[in-house]
């Protein structure tokens, strides 16, 4: 390994010091609380006509990670193979100026992408995750690295294979560590029963392990709510959707729900006493939370696409990669084909279904949803940003505005062309922060701008 | 890209013909209908014959309608094997001295005369649809439905249609081949190492005592009896796909012994039909390479090894166990060939990592039984790179096609049934564009060859999958016997696959799967997939 950074920016640091976290910040995976909210004012009700202005653009090599920002700066992860032909990788953590663009420091590492589904080995997948001084990392063959936040300095660091007996899954480590306390919660999968791990986030000592890793870990972000009196760690994976203590990691109760294939790469969503989950090859729970005590029923599901009796009879929301939203009495959401569906939160029933907002009904298709206000802004994977309101009534796209060239691989035609987006952006300080395969990108969302 | 090659027509000379397609190349719709299996109908007091799989004249007829209605140009209804129960009766034995004998063909016409009168009014359908248009029908022997290649049985069967002269035939070829040799539709009994392949197809004939008589193949000696005493306590059986799902339910239900040799043809045909299921749904061109199993150290395991490849839940555990105990493995194991060893560790693998990853649609098992565990690699293809275990039922493919070509055009779609499970999701058969043109599933034995599609288009006819059962039991606290009996063919969903080529004009697109279903008001539709449950 080593670390690559510039003497202009520890210069700059020097001067300058550590930046403090802003409530407008995007500092992980859906923001902070990994709510997929934003949290502040002035941004713009239509997009112009000529398009977002642009703030920065800066080279990046590939990935799917999406961008954090926090303290000044932009986190991201990105990898690249010096030998196209080989499953070699260098792995990188960069810190740009929030501001300028500028390349900050790097820190690069070696891994081999080995054992991955090839096609979509280009890069990490999880989301930085920043926490004051540090920022936390990882590959995807299971890198976990804290990073000093003022020159990519590395703390601490794991190799989940390596240290834990990880078995990586086909489409690499995704669970964007979550810090809770002074624990930093990771997505593991190690053995024995180490799906679940938390460290100390100062110094990575173990503090717990839980959960078998006879099943694989799967793909999605865990979260931590408070329902039923307590802090509950909603660990959603393959097998079960877990509630553990995060202090401890006793499981408070689990809810079997099998997830074909594995693959979960949602979130799990949770409001007022409910926690949804969905995927498209395991199909969708609702649960209901008691609210005395830390447990959980499940309220309706709707069968996944591997499902014998799947059908369109059954058939609720079965997303792949997109995060739905619980909004009042209504669920909204994309399913693995890329129509965006609204569900009644009670029942389970389909209000309505549009294919407006991606276009075309095709396989693995994906939106990233982020509350504004009353209205949301989504990144389609066809590379669009669209304004839009949802409603129990429907959908209604109030503006559209290309975001950035899809580059991810795609292996089915889409009439948008043969490439996806699939990274989620941030939205911080009256901007949007996307990348791509080719560079990262900041553009102001400001109504006066 | 493969290119369009040479075509070979050979004129139709009269109604049983060969199975090359007189056409104008590619400009016809292709639609594969497998294994009806019309049978007796129903007996003297309106009851349905326990051999009758074909009760669904109701859903058929509308589906015809439809087929029509959706005006795609002239068509190819291609009728795939096992469309008539010729195989048993209930009245004609066709039972000879000599085991191997089966029904002349006096007897095997009496038979489809039964089989005729019952169904008059779907073969009317048919011949309806045959003489709309410019459309035609063929009808694909298989091994229920073989005595089709005897020339009378062949010639009373089209006549039973109705249609103009020559809208209606026998692919006597035993398969049928489009005109420019790019599709080929086969049953798929004479795939390898299935016990019911016939050895000399498409003359599946033998002459005794200056009698020619139907060929009944290992399969039909040893295992027809038990499928026929199965399917006279269970009616559902043969419902299940795939089938031979059907037999391990009905092992279990009947905690069956003594079957003597037959147990090792049972053991035999369900170890090798598993095997060559697809156990996955990789999403890119195969990035993956085969692990190279320790053949010597399989082997070294004796008899069990075979034990050791089915999953502790598996239904026919038991009956393995047994063979193993008695010494009855032994010789099963000391038969195979290497190749075959490998088959089985591929299928270990598969099924392990299936569980690891609750692959159910794949496997058909319960996601969330007992793992097996591997063969043992050779060290340089140990790690999850290679997990390319499909591997061997590819190469059976291959090598199939191969003898399919002939030195013809390169065969690009190979449609096939027999089992009744349906490939999973081939609707998303969808060719892909990065740096070349190639199908994302189906015969893929070469890295980043362009290989050609191969599909199950399932039955028509009603069928539940193991894990439909398994759920429709556990709901109920029913054993695999009280299952068997509880469910009637009438109550699986109604929902029925087939397959449809478009009309191409140089390169076959991807074949869809496609299905009747009955709709939310209780009407037909053409869907995209079922999604019912077994009824109560």
């Amino acid at each position: 390994m080593k670390r690559v950074a510039s003497w202009f920016t520890f210069a700059l640091l020097c001067v300058c010091g550590s930046a403090p976290l802003h409530a407008t910040d995007w500092p992980e995976w859906r923001g902070a609380g990994r709510l997929g909210v934003v949290n502040e004012s002035g941004l713009v009700d239509v997009f112009p006509d000529t398009g977002l202005p642009v703030a920065w653009r800066t080279p990046i090599h590939s990935g799917y990670s999406g961008p954090a920002v926090a303290a000044g700066r932009v986190f991201i992860t990105d990898a690249r193979r010096p030998d196209p032909r080989s499953t070699a990788v260098v792995e990188r953590a960069l810190a740009i100026d929030e501001e300028t663009g500028a390349l900050l420091w790097a820190h690069e590492w070696e891994t081999d992408y080995a054992g991955l589904q090839l096609v979509y080995a280009i890069g990490p997948r999880a989301t930085p995750t920043v926490d004051g001084d540090r920022v936390y990392v990882l590959g995807a063959m299971g890198n976990l690295l804290a990073l000093a936040v003022s020159d990519g300095r590395v703390l601490w660091e794991k190799d989940y294979a390596a240290d834990f007996n990880t078995a990586v899954p086909s489409w690499g480590m995704s669970g964007a560590p979550l810090v809770d306390g002074d624990r930093l919660i990771c997505l593991v999968g190690g053995e024995p029963d180490a799906k679940m791990m938390a460290f100390d986030k100062y110094t990575g000592e173990e503090i717990w392990r839980a959960l078998s890793s006879d099943w694989e870990p799967g793909y999605s972000q865990p979260i931590i709510i408070e329902a039923g009196g307590a802090r509950q760690l909603i660990a959603w994976h393959p097998r079960d959707i877990s509630s553990l203590n995060p202090e401890t990691g006793e499981i408070y109760w689990e809810v079997r729900h099998i997830v074909d294939m594995g693959i979960n790469p949602a979130t799990a969503v949770f409001s007022d006493r409910y926690l949804f989950v969905t995927s498209q090859y395991g199909g969708a729970r609702m649960l209901v939370l008691d609210q005395d005590s830390p447990g959980a029923r499940v309220l309706w599901e709707g069968v996944g696409e591997s499902d014998p009796e799947y059908g369109f009879d059954f058939n609720t929301l079965n997303s792949v990669i997109s995060t739905p939203v619980i909004a009042g009495n209504h669920v909204y959401g994309v399913d693995g084909h890329g129509v965006l569906r609204c569900l009644d939160l009670a029942t389970g029933r389909r209000l309505w279904e549009t294919e407006d907002l991606i276009g075309e009904s095709t396989n693995w298709a994906t939106a990233f949803f982020v509350r504004y206000g009353d209205r949301y802004f989504i990144n389609t994977d066809t590379g669009d940003l669209v304004i839009a309101e949802l409603s129990p009534d429907g959908y209604t796209e109030i503006s559209r505005t290309p975001l950035i060239e899809p580059t991810h691989p795609y292996v089915r035609r889409r009439q948008s062309g043969t490439a996806v987006n699939w990274s989620h952006p941030a939205y911080a300080n009256r901007h949007i922060v996307a990348r791509n395969d080719k560079e990262i990108v900041r553009l102001s969302l400001a109504k006066e701008s | 890209m493969v290119t369009v090659g040479c075509v070979a027509v050979i004129s139709l000379v009269s109604a049983v013909s060969t199975g090359v397609q007189s056409q104008e190349r590619g400009s016809r719709r292709i639609v594969v209908l497998s294994d009806l299996h019309m049978g007796e109908g129903r007996g003297a007091g309106g009851e349905w014959s326990p051999h009758e799989d074909f009760r669904w004249a109701d859903d058929f007829h509308p589906f015809l309608t439809a087929l029509a209605a959706e005006d795609r140009g002239p068509t190819d209804l291609i009728l795939n094997g096992d469309t008539f129960e010729l195989a048993r009766s209930s009245e004609i034995a066709c039972e000879h001295t000599d085991p191997a004998l089966g029904c002349t063909q006096t007897e095997a016409l009496a038979r489809l005369e039964r089989v005729l009168t019952a169904h008059a009014s779907e073969l009317a359908a048919l011949g309806d649809f045959a003489g709309s248009g410019d459309n035609r029908v063929v009808l694909v022997p298989g091994e229920e439905d073989a005595a089709l290649l005897f020339p009378e049985v062949g010639v009373r069967a089209v006549a039973a249609f109705g249609a103009p002269p020559g809208r209606v035939r026998v692919a006597t070829d035993g398969l049928w081949r489009s005109a420019d040799g790019r599709v080929v539709v086969e049953h798929g009994h004479q795939f390898e190492s299935r016990s019911d392949r016939f050895e000399s197809w498409p003359l599946p004939f033998v002459e005794r005592d200056g009698q020619r008589h139907l060929m009944r193949t290992s399969g039909q000696r040893m295992l027809q009896p038990l499928v026929e005493t199965y399917e006279a306590q269970f009616s559902v059986v043969d419902n299940v796909a795939d089938e031979m799902a059907g037999w391990r339910f009905a092992l279990a239900a009947t905690e069956t012994d003594g079957l003597g040799d037959a147990a090792m043809v049972i053991l035999r045909e369900l170890l090798f039909r598993f095997s060559w299921q697809q156990f996955r749904m990789d999403l890119d061109r195969g990035d993956v390479k085969p692990p190279d199993w320790q053949v010597a150290h399989a082997r070294a395991a004796g008899a069990e090894f075979l034990l050791a490849t089915l999953p502790d839940d598996d239904r026919l555990r038991p009956l393995a166990a047994r063979a193993l105990d008695d010494g009855r493995l032994d010789a099963l194991m000391a038969a195979l060939s290497d190749d075959e060893v490998r088959a089985l560790c591929d299928y270990r693998a598969a099924v392990r990592r299936a569980r690891r990853r609750f692959e159910r649609i794949l496997s058909q098992l319960d996601p969330t039984g007992p793992p097996l565990t591997e063969c043992v690699r050779t060290p340089a293809s140990t790690g999850p790179t290679f997990d390319y275990f499909w591997q061997s039922r590819d190469r059976m493919f291959v090598r199939h096609l191969d003898q399919r070509r002939d030195g013809g055009p390169v065969i690009a779609v190979l449609v096939h049934g027999h089992t009744h499970l349906a490939d999973y999701r081939q609707g998303n058969f969808t060719r892909v564009e990065a740096g070349g043109t190639y199908v994302v599933d189906g015969c893929a034995p070469v890295r980043d060859a362009a290989p050609p599609v191969v599909i199950n288009g399932g039955a028509w006819r009603r069928t539940a999958t193991p894990v439909q059962l398994d759920r429709f039991a556990a709901a109920r606290g029913l054993s695999d016997r009280a299952l068997l009996e509880a469910v009637r063919p009438e109550q699986l969903p109604p929902c029925y696959s087939f397959v449809e080529i478009a009309p191409y004009a140089a390169v076959p697109g991807p074949p869809a799967l496609r299905y009747w279903r009955e709709d939310q008001d209780g009407g037909g539709m053409m869907a995209g997939g079922c999604g019912r449950r077994i009824a109560e």
